[in-house]
């Protein structure tokens, strides 16, 4: 899985707290208050606020998961393929097994959704 | 090779894959709740690498006293004889088979990861159902299919015919072996436990398990065994022989009363014990 971090400004009310800073954040003055990299707590938020700082560059991972999202679905058609094949036999008349087919099916596909 | 020739190996291989005489007389011993503790810790110490594997099974996860447990009266008290007894046939049997490795038709290690996984499922499923014995589902399912490993390890060349039969005609491996040697695995699994002593329930368990028959607990332990291995295919833990989900008896369907979204239930709590799984493989396996 590719994990390529992009760099985003977000607004300082959106900033959640434990995002890390994508670059050094600057006052007006172009003096250096907060370096790259840092962790931000509540309380650094708050600080940077009465700072009059407005957003903050923040390190994320969006465009990498976008991109996870083929491999995703290749892996759900690979369930379907995979459990068709299990219930070959099955009759399709036969309601507990059309049943478990689906509880299966659903099942693999919720693993897949949480990434495993 | 039919039938009778059938018997007549398993009958002239028990002195090779027979579980250890301590085992055995431990397994005897425990199956009256009145014996003495001493005396059991007494046969059991006997076999040291059976000891140390029995203590470090209890100390996984899955027993919930992890690391606490440091000798075999400690486990039988806090255990008790039912489960205690189980990890040794448990251990022993597996012993008994752990020189083979399998051979190219038949994957050893994806064999024990079914085997396993049913065991934990047939537990599941059993405390779910409130079956009185929640222990004797665990070794049912463990033990299920261990009439596939004596064909693999005594009957090679039949095993070789069964696996291409089966990939020929797309059947069951069951199905396969019962073309081949006039019998299948569950038959030979019953015969086994029968020469073992192991309790009459649990020997018709691993007998009926792909057909379930009979009454009361008998039929019911059966039906524990027979759905835990079709939850265990259809979750893909492992592999038992072939790639199917084959059909749930109906009879075990209505003894068992259950909705499916008992089995969502089961599934996901089985989904749960994964990591306890792998343990249980590691110790087994070491």
């Amino acid at each position: 899985m590719s994990k390529r971090k992009i760099v985003k400004g977000v607004k300082i009310d959106e900033v959640r707290p434990g995002s890390v800073t994508g670059k050094d954040i600057l006052n007006p003055q172009g003096q250096m208050i907060l370096a790259k990299g840092s962790i931000l707590t509540p309380d650094l938020i708050d600080r940077l606020k009465r700072l009059g700082i407005s957003s903050i560059p923040i390190e994320t991972e969006e465009e990498a998961a976008q991109v996870d999202l083929k491999a995703l679905e290749e892996k759900i058609q690979r369930v379907d393929l995979l459990i068709e094949r299990k219930f070959r036999r099955a009759s399709p008349d036969n309601r507990t097994m059309m049943g478990l087919k689906e509880i299966f099916m659903e099942f693999m596909k919720r693993k897949i959704a949480n990434g495993s | 090779m039919d039938r009778e020739e059938i018997r007549a190996k398993i009958k002239e291989t028990a002195e090779v894959a027979t579980i250890s005489a301590v085992a055995f007389q431990t397994a005897q011993l425990l199956r009256n709740p009145d014996v003495a503790v001493n005396k059991v810790t007494e046969i059991v110490s006997l076999d040291q690498s059976l000891t140390a594997k029995m203590l470090r099974l209890v100390n996984s996860s899955f027993y919930g006293f992890q690391g606490k447990i440091s000798s075999l009266s400690q486990a039988i008290v806090l255990l008790g004889f039912n489960t205690v007894r189980n990890v040794i046939l448990s251990v022993s049997v597996l012993k008994a088979f752990s020189g083979d490795k399998g051979c190219k038709v038949f994957n050893i290690a994806k064999f024990w990861e079914h085997s396993v996984g049913t065991a934990f499922v047939a537990k599941n499923l059993a405390e779910h159902i409130k079956f009185k014995e929640p222990e004797d589902a665990f070794i049912g399912g463990l033990l299920h299919d261990i009439g596939r490993v004596f064909i693999v390890q005594f009957l090679r060349p039949e095993m070789g015919k069964i696996v291409d039969l089966m990939t020929k005609e797309d059947m069951l491996m069951r199905e396969a072996e019962e073309r081949v040697l006039d019998t299948d695995h569950a038959w030979i699994g019953y015969v086994m436990a029968k020469n073992w002593h192991f309790p009459p329930v649990l020997c018709s368990a691993i007998g009926l398990h792909h057909a379930p028959n009979g009454k009361d607990e008998e039929f019911l332990l059966a039906s524990i065994i027979h759905l835990a291995d079709i939850i265990c295919r259809g979750m893909d833990l492992g592999c038992g022989g072939d790639d199917f989900v084959p059909d749930v008896s109906p009879a075990a369907w209505r003894e068992l009363s259950l909705s499916l979204e008992d089995v969502r239930v089961l599934i996901q709590k089985t989904d749960q014990n994964l990591y306890q799984i792998e343990e249980f493989l590691a110790i087994l396996r070491s």
